[in-house]
């Protein structure tokens, strides 16, 4: 979010798409409400009417997979009818900026487009620059070259009845949204996009944001009160995860993970991630990272980390190709991989195509969970209809404590980290995450300085025999997690007289090794004053829109709403004087912890500090799959694509697995789709064990509407098979005229949904939905396609 | 009549059931065995129990107006009539007022089921087990009737229900301010496009304890506006005939449930 | 920060109507305290489930939770929750004794587990971990330095706390893992 969810408050507009907040974030429907009661709107635009819709005051329905289309219509709408906040659009986008000449739209496919690697050469997508090298501008709006003209020319072919003719929304409920949202261009006017996996998991998901993004620039709703583009995280601390980089492609704080092929050294390092920008207009707060990369590297490597050996650098493993989840299991299925460690996920349900992640975990030798429960995942070796005999993999089952049994913090949805305390002992020998870690890497490194020691031949030890590694206080046989919240803050090294100290925030850090800091972006949540994250102060900021500065604290800096120089004119004036996020007095700021330092006026520098450029991309130069969000058809889809000649997205590449179990409609004629319920979290271990919960949703059930029903001979309660060409499923069939069939190109079109909570190993079992979803995703995110597929279903 | 009220404000429900399970928290009541769904929807259980004492109804999705779809969710339990029917059918006078809300007395109750017959709303059910709580109370005995007790027993300032609400959908307050609070609701909703906006609640049974908010009539959701009379005459003369024979029983509750139900055929013949 | 029951209760009620209806008039007089929290100690946390971040306050008596209920105090959730967060308690009562409370192992075409102490899996982990360490770690590829252990992942993490992800996510770096994914992917 970049926003939060009190904020939700403030909005004159909540546009809910993408996501069924009333099932998934019940919470955010305090804010809703809250929305509604000052006389706000609410808009759902969903494939079903789901309990989000049964609230809002314009509902329309959608296919999945659709989002790009429906979107893109709104787009056109504020386009055609100047609906703009346009001062907003000049100042502070990259509407007015010149592309270069070259850059072309044909048919689905942007210029610079290998067909053979499924790739983009980006050269045509550049900026053109002046000869001080700052991009050039047209503020006028006029040039045929500039990203807004580009932009009309690229929205104006999705028309209301392509609108239509894509998504089945009808013509008028389509309308009847973009008027609603649309009202917010106006600069006291404000509407908040609330989105969760809906617009995510699909092969076009980032685009699908990206439709999100455009349309808050141009009503210039983004920095503000009630404001923003808000992706509602589903795990309690996703955020935190994300932010810790338990992921192939970055390390803590969103730093690039070292690639094998450019980042061979520090230096290479350096200069491949460091943008650079000529604009004195631009803060390119990027311009930092040496100092994130070097501070993490001393708080990793401590003593060892030198000036002259790149402080550990090459301790740090290269990727030698992108390995996002679909293609970890992929490479597990070709047998790559000896072991794995699963910390508290449960991939058997969780994950696309789950037949094919079973047949991989079974190549491992050995694999540890550590987890609550037994989950599907750790017990698979024992399933029904297992060769338990012929499965050789090891597998260790560690028992964990859970959040009240132990002490530490997680991070919401609006950044805010808060901390949690033990309240009891968890049951029997079970342990913390963190004393799992600590001890098993003590453990190996006990053993690498044993082998060491004895001469024997070893793998490189190095990065654990020189890593910074000291979690206990003396004589302590735990780990203490206030220890590594400091060091996630980080600490002076070696400036005079501050030796040892707490990092006050990141301004200080430095790429000279005098400083530690385990996490730029938490720098300032555990300081010299204590524990900010546990901070329980319920004063409201002078603005009083809801932001609790003193309640826990928030990254970056404790800021409350990113981008909230956006919020003003360039005099420094709120967009709202009624809802002013900050302003500027002429020589300081007031109100939120300021972007970007609090020195700088309004119309000094630029308010999106991200971008070299400083201003917001209505035109993305950098994205896998072109400049301007297309509509594109999922890999299994019922329909033909009336944008372009395309049906993928064509720079989707399809993973071997994949390819030989793409189902179409002759034998799987109806949409598949997948969600949650309220009941139940994620892959189910954590709901379907307690019997509060299980009462309320014991079964597998899927979805699907009385014309579908009548055609199937199902009825309300009956058990049905639903099929994939990746698997089958059982489950219950809930009959209901919330679902419809959607009028797509002429033709009604039929979609069965299911939830995905199931799987085998916990108190109340099921089929797992993922049996049937396809492991192809989004070329950018490579997040799965969960949310459009193709299925049958039968009466069993 | 009680002095507090509920409020159920189906047009801010959201449907995330945290009433039902922060009620099962508080008073400690174990989880339903349940298959698929029990009622329209996602309603599980179907109905209030023993064991479940207040629940959500999802009604099926009204499209008569196809541009404003109504999907009415309801939080349903006890309504605590101020003319309770219940109370006035217990032989045993085991069902009682306490702070204008109808509480059974456990210790009296000897599960005839009187009450359960009586209720037009089904809500009281006679436990057909034991359950004690982690905190060592036995919130159910077998063989006795047992339903919300408006946090009574566990007494706190509001109760569990309430407090959870996420929305706004449950609140908890002065009967009159609840009544004002609702009709403001009504006329909002009208001018939001649901004419048939409605309040049930206001003299059901001399005034209902639970003031609920509708979009739609209150029949749609089987909420009868004119419930049947309680026949007070013949309820008396069951429980004159119980009097005589619970003499018998040696204050055995087996006993006298049989004698109760001796007493009701006997008063039914007569 | 502990939390004192007096100012639970007392919230509790504030939040529940006064939020709603601008009035705190319904706080009259002094009920007695329920059983149910006499003698607990209460201490606050955050829901374990969605990205939300509801606090709520949880009752332990003789270091036994008793009672989890939304903390009143807390800005967003404001004493409310889910139907999920409402049965948080049943993660920390274990009512059908779901909960793993012991080390198991199930060795190569094992058909059940067996049980063993921490101190053995730890050994028996950190062995398997070195052997695929050595095993497949690649320390140049192209003359350029990569340390490297191709042949061991790591998943998940989305519901561990941040001193946790931060741990695991060094740990995993440092053992030379580059298949390293977490929730957030899917």
């Amino acid at each position: 979010m970049t926003n939060h969810w009190i904020d939700i408050r403030n909005a004159d507009v909540v546009f809910i798409i993408g996501s069924n907040a009333a099932e998934n974030h019940p919470i955010s429907f305090k804010y809703v409400q809250e929305a509604k009661d000052r006389g706000g709107k609410m808009i759902n635009v969903d494939p079903r009417f789901t309990k989000t819709s049964s609230l809002a005051d314009v509902y329309a329905p959608i296919r999945p997979g659709t989002d790009i289309a429906f979107m893109s219509g709104i787009i056109n709408y504020a386009l055609q009818n100047d609906f703009i906040q346009k001062e907003y659009v000049v100042e502070y986008t990259n509407a007015a900026y010149l592309i270069n000449p070259a850059y072309k739209f044909n048919d689905g496919i942007f210029s610079g487009y290998d067909s053979g690697k499924k790739t983009y050469e980006k050269d045509t997508w550049k900026y053109q620059l002046d000869d001080k090298g700052i991009p050039k501008k047209d503020k006028s709006l006029k040039d045929p070259n500039c990203v807004y003209q580009l932009m009309k020319k690229h929205f104006e072919r999705y028309t209301p009845e392509k609108v239509e003719s894509i998504s089945g929304c009808p013509v008028e409920s389509f309308k009847k949204v973009a008027e609603l949202y649309c009202s917010t261009h106006k600069p006291d006017k404000v509407a908040t996009i609330m989105y969760a996996m809906g617009a995510t998991q699909h092969t076009i998901g980032v685009q699908n944001i990206r439709t999100y993004s455009i349309l808050q620039m141009l009503m210039g709703n983004m920095g503000l009160a009630g404001g923003g583009i808000n992706a509602l995280r589903g795990e309690s601390n996703v955020q935190g995860s994300t932010d810790h980089a338990l992921l192939w492609h970055i390390i803590p704080g969103y730093l690039g993970a070292p690639v094998a092929s450019k980042d061979v050294n520090l230096e290479a390092y350096i200069k491949n991630n460091t943008p650079k920008t000529n604009d004195p207009m631009s803060m390119n707060w990027w311009q930092h990272k040496p100092k994130y990369l070097v501070s993490m590297l001393k708080a990793w490597f401590g003593e060892n980390a030198k000036k002259e050996n790149d402080f550990c650098y090459d301790l740090l493993p290269k990727a030698h190709k992108p390995v996002p989840y679909m293609t970890m299991f992929e490479d597990m299925y070709k047998g790559q991989h000896k072991g794995a460690i699963f910390m508290g996920t449960n991939p058997i349900v969780g994950g696309p195509n789950s037949n094919l992640i079973l047949k991989a975990i079974e190549k491992l030798d050995w694999m540890i969970c550590a987890d609550l429960w037994e989950t599907d995942t750790s017990v698979f070796w024992k399933r029904p209809g297992a060769n338990t005999a012929a499965i050789k993999t090891e597998v260790f089952l560690l028992p964990m404590v859970s959040s009240v049994e132990k002490e530490g913090s997680v991070s919401n949805s609006g950044r805010w980290a808060q901390w949690r305390y033990k309240a009891q002992q968890g049951p029997g020998n079970s342990i913390s995450d963190l004393d799992l870690i600590d001890e098993l890497f003590l453990k190996i490194r006990e053993m690498y300085e044993h082998d060491v020691k004895a001469g024997k031949k070893v793998a490189l030890p190095d990065p654990i025999t020189k890593a910074n590694w000291s979690y206990r206080h003396p004589g302590e046989h735990e780990a203490d997690p206030h220890i590594v919240a400091k060091e996630i803050n980080g600490y002076y090294v070696g400036k005079d007289g501050k030796k040892g100290k707490q990092m006050e925030n990141f301004l200080k850090l430095a790429a000279d090794g005098s400083t530690a800091c385990g996490n730029w972006i938490y720098s300032g949540s555990y300081t010299e004053k204590g524990n900010m994250m546990a901070r329980r102060g319920l004063k409201d900021a002078s603005n009083k829109i809801g932001m609790y500065p003193e309640w826990s604290w928030t990254w970056p800096v404790n800021r409350r709403i990113i981008y909230n120089r956006a919020a003003v004119n360039r005099k420094g004036e709120p967009w709202d004087p009624k809802r002013w996020v900050v302003k500027w007095t002429g020589s300081a700021w007031k109100g939120d912890v300021v972007d970007g330092g609090a020195t700088a006026g309004p119309d000094q520098k630029n308010p999106f500090i991200m971008n070299p450029e400083g201003v917001a991309r209505l035109f993305a130069p950098a994205l896998a799959d072109g400049p301007f969000p297309e509509h594109f058809e999922p890999l299994e889809t019922v329909a033909r694509n009336l944008m372009n000649s395309r049906q993928l997205n064509p720079a989707v590449s399809v993973l071997d697995t994949m390819k030989s179990t793409i189902g179409s409609t002759a034998r799987f004629p109806y949409i598949g789709t997948s969600y949650r319920v309220v009941e139940h979290w994620q892959a189910g271990a954590m709901t379907r064990n307690l019997p509060w919960l299980t009462e309320l949703v014991p079964d597998m059930f899927c979805e699907i509407s009385l014309s579908l029903a009548k055609a199937k001979g199902i009825k309300n309660g009956d058990k049905v098979k639903i099929s994939s060409a990746r698997g089958e499923i059982d489950s219950y069939a809930l009959v209901t005229d919330r679902v419809r069939p959607f009028k797509i190109d002429g033709k009604m079109v039929e979609m069965v949904g299911m939830i995905w909570h199931f799987g085998q190993g916990c108190a109340e079992s099921g089929d797992s939905c993922n049996t049937l979803t396809p492991s192809v995703g989004d070329p950018n995110s490579s997040i799965p396609e969960f949310k459009a597929f193709l299925v049958n279903i039968q009466k069993a | 009549m009680a002095e507090k009220a509920f409020l159920v404000d189906t047009s801010k429900c959201q449907g995330c059931r945290a009433c039902q399970v922060a009620c099962k928290q508080w008073n400690g009541l174990p989880g339903e065995k349940t298959e698929f769904f029990a009622g329209p929807e996602y309603t599980n259980p179907g109905k209030l129990s023993a064991i479940t004492w207040n629940h959500v109804i999802f009604f099926p999705i009204d499209r008569s107006n196809e541009t404003r779809p109504i999907w009415t969710i309801m939080h349903k339990k006890c309504f605590h009539c101020a003319e309770a029917n219940c109370m006035a059918v217990c032989p045993e006078k085991a069902i009682y007022k306490k702070d204008g809300w109808t509480v059974i007395d456990q210790d009296k109750c000897i599960g005839c089921g009187a009450c359960v017959h009586a209720c037009v709303y089904q809500v009281p059910e006679i436990a057909e087990i034991h359950h004690t709580n982690d905190a060592g109370q036995h919130i159910i005995v077998k063989d006795r009737s047992h339903k919300c007790n408006a946090c009574t027993q566990n007494e706190r300032e509001i109760p569990a229900c309430v407090t959870v609400c996420p929305s706004g959908a449950l609140l908890y307050d002065y009967r009159n301010k609840m009544i004002d609070y609702a009709q403001k609701r009504v006329k909002e909703l009208k001018a939001d496009g649901y004419p048939n906006a409605s309040i049930y609640g206001l003299d059901q049974y001399g005034g209902l304890g639970v003031i609920t908010v509708l979009r739609d009539k209150p029949e749609k959701y089987d909420l009868p506006v004119n419930p049947p009379k309680f026949d007070h005459v013949k309820a008396e003369h069951t429980k004159d005939v119980y009097a005589l024979l619970s003499t018998a029983t040696m204050g055995v509750p087996a006993l006298k449930r049989f004698a109760y139900k001796a007493a009701k055929s006997i008063s039914k013949d007569a | 920060m502990p939390v004192t029951r007096r100012n639970f209760l007392k919230l509790s009620g504030a939040t529940a109507a006064g939020a709603f209806l601008g009035g705190t008039s319904f706080l009259t007089g002094c009920k007695p305290l329920p059983d149910k929290l006499k003698g607990t100690k209460e201490s606050s946390t955050i829901c374990p489930y969605c990205g939300v971040g509801c606090g709520l306050i949880v009752s332990a008596r003789n270091g036994k939770v008793v009672n989890i209920e939304g903390d009143p105090e807390h800005p967003i959730n404001k004493g409310s929750l889910c139907a999920k967060g409402a049965a948080l308690y049943q993660i920390a009562s274990n009512p059908i004794k779901r909960r793993l409370d012991k080390v198991q192992y199930r060795r190569p075409g094992g058909t059940q587990w067996e049980e063993i102490t921490w101190e053995k899996a730890f050994e028996m982990m950190a062995e398997r971990i070195k052997d695929a360490r050595d095993k497949t770690f690649i320390e140049k590829e192209n003359n350029v330095t990569v340390n490297r252990t191709a042949g061991i992942i790591g998943l998940g993490g989305a519901a561990l706390d941040n001193e946790e992800c931060y741990v695991w996510s060094k740990f995993a770096r440092l053992i030379g893992l580059t298949y390293l994914e977490n929730q957030a992917r899917i």
